[in-house]
């Protein structure tokens, strides 16, 4: 079976997917999800210029990140929170390419398709429209990181970064980067499915990018957090989203709490599934009401 | 633009909305600023009052780049796709200015007050008033810091009408500025050279802080000056090519 990414149509099942067979369900949502990619790909390689800037944006914030953590651990006698200067460079280039590799624009995309109306054909269609964001975003970042993946090994090498990686930590890493980019989708998603009822989410959105950005280990390392901050961050879903893939990935968890990690990756994930399920089934129900 | 901003003011409930961003990205820039302070107390010489100083800059210029010229891009390019851009070319008023300044987000101007409080703030505590000419080289630096961030915009909104990128492209502009609250000036030598001359906002937000604070090292403030001149150019000289090219989006 093929599918033509341009339509989105040749799923193979005409009735709606609700009522299909489990099976063939995960089969025709795959098949949507890799066909949305492929479409997202062709439409990425034409809009190289914005492409090429958000590539430069990601690539300084990472920059910035290490050179304010290295001055930091220099005035600090070398170390801060048991990170060396080489070790944050380590730390923020895997934070880089997990952020790159679960990246996601639902959280923009949907409330503009919401309030300009264009969601309308996207719901007629046999997929559902959060999937297809997700394949295509799924796209986007392996394009994205395959065209940054240069630049990162060049300051890997400027910066003299170190990890202390293994065989198991690369493997737990793999196996986890999935569930992460699922719970991230899963969070923004949230946040674009409130544009259902409310028409100004702008402050909703900065808040969650604040959030983000202090709570996942973004901005620092969870350990270099004030201890309430820690706790919260420990709490809240982002930094299993995106702190704990790192930390995995750069040996910086033993089994425990690698165990500990998945299992709340994984709870985070059911709930905000189930959660975003129901938002969205009552969302469509708002926005038809309107009239749209 | 007189009727976009009393356009603007009618939608009061936006106010509240700028007023609870603008409180949250506070919050946000203290908090920051209180992690990485309390490792160190300061990164080559930098310390936490200092960079409350350019967080002030930070949002001074965020105003104008977030609440004028981004709103007024975001037109350009609207125009551009529908076609409304060819009356705009008729008129006698230079239509790239006009792309700059045609839109104001006018409740976003509450944050001058914040950046204005940030300053004050960072000044007052470290108990370090500027002289008088500090403050008049601190006003031709944010001059020349936002003719810098002006022309930026200018010149990548120009790659709109050779590949009509439409509106991600701002965003990812408006991200790029939310990195520049760190000082290029806590970053080692080579560092901060390279960073002021890939990054140019960075420039732009640095220079004014460091007159106020003494800091600033006139290499940097004859190079602010210098690209914001070129830049500028640079924008223009673009534009006059896009335009060139530009039939329309009928035609």
């Amino acid at each position: 079976m093929t599918a033509r990414p341009a339509t989105g149509s040749a799923l193979g099942s005409p009735e709606p997917f609700d009522y299909a067979p489990a099976h063939r369900r995960l089969r025709s949502w795959l098949v949507a999800a890799l066909a949305a990619a492929r479409s997202e790909a062709q439409v990425g390689v034409q809009y190289r210029a914005n492409l090429l800037l958000w590539g430069a944006v990601r690539l300084l914030q990472a920059v910035i990140s290490i050179a304010v953590w290295r001055s930091v651990a220099s005035a600090n006698g070398g170390a801060a929170g048991g990170f060396t200067a080489n070790e944050f460079a380590g730390y923020f280039l895997t934070v880089l390419l997990v952020l790159e590799l679960t990246h996601t624009w639902v959280r923009g995309r949907l409330p503009t398709q919401i309030r300009t109306g264009e969601l309308s054909p996207l719901l007629l269609r046999p997929m559902h429209p959060l999937l297809e964001s997700f394949g295509r975003m799924g796209a986007f970042n392996v394009l994205l990181t395959i065209g940054l993946l240069p630049s990162i090994v060049i300051l890997w090498f400027v910066f003299d970064a170190e990890v202390d990686v293994s065989a198991v930590s690369i493997i737990a890493g793999i196996v986890v980067l999935p569930l992460a980019a699922v719970g991230r989708f899963l969070v923004d998603a949230l946040v674009g499915v409130t544009a259902f009822w409310l028409t100004r989410i702008d402050a909703l959105q900065s808040l969650y990018t604040y959030a983000s950005l202090v709570f996942a280990g973004q901005f620092a390392p969870l350990v270099l957090l004030p201890g309430p901050l820690q706790t919260a961050a420990k709490v809240l879903p982002f930094y299993w989203t995106l702190g704990f893939p790192v930390e995995l990935l750069t040996g910086r968890c033993d089994l425990r709490e690698a165990v500990i990690g998945v299992a709340m990756l994984t709870g985070w994930s059911a709930v905000l599934f189930v959660a975003l399920a129901l938002a969205w089934r009552r969302g469509v129900r708002a926005y038809g009401a309107v009239g749209a | 633009m007189r009727s976009a901003l009393l356009e603007d003011l009618q939608y009061r409930a936006n106010f509240w909305l700028y007023l609870v961003n603008a409180l949250v990205e506070l919050a946000l820039s203290v908090a920051t600023l209180g992690i990485v302070y309390g490792h160190v107390d300061a990164i080559n010489g930098w310390t936490r009052d200092d960079l409350f100083v350019v967080l002030g800059t930070f949002f001074l210029l965020q105003t104008v780049v977030q609440g004028v010229v981004h709103p007024s891009v975001a037109q350009l390019v609207q125009d551009i796709r529908t076609g409304n851009f060819d009356h705009r070319l008729l008129k006698p008023v230079d239509a790239q200015l006009v792309s700059l300044v045609q839109r104001v987000d006018v409740w976003r101007l509450v944050g001058t007050l914040l950046g204005i409080g940030l300053t004050l703030y960072g000044l007052g505590h470290a108990g370090e008033w500027p002289s008088l000419a500090q403050v008049a080289v601190w006003a031709l630096m944010i001059v020349a810091g936002t003719t810098i961030a002006a022309a930026f915009w200018s010149l990548v909104s120009s790659i709109t009408f050779w590949t009509v990128q439409g509106e991600g492209i701002l965003w990812t502009l408006d991200d790029m500025y939310e990195h520049v609250r760190w000082p290029l000036g806590i970053f080692p030598g080579a560092l901060k050279v390279v960073l002021s001359t890939v990054f140019p906002l960075g420039l732009a937000v640095t220079v004014p802080a460091e007159a106020l604070i003494g800091r600033l090292e006139w290499p940097f403030a004859l190079a602010a000056v210098g690209l914001a001149v070129v830049l500028a150019a640079a924008a223009r000289g673009a534009w006059l090519l896009a335009v060139r090219r530009y039939e329309g989006a009928s035609a």
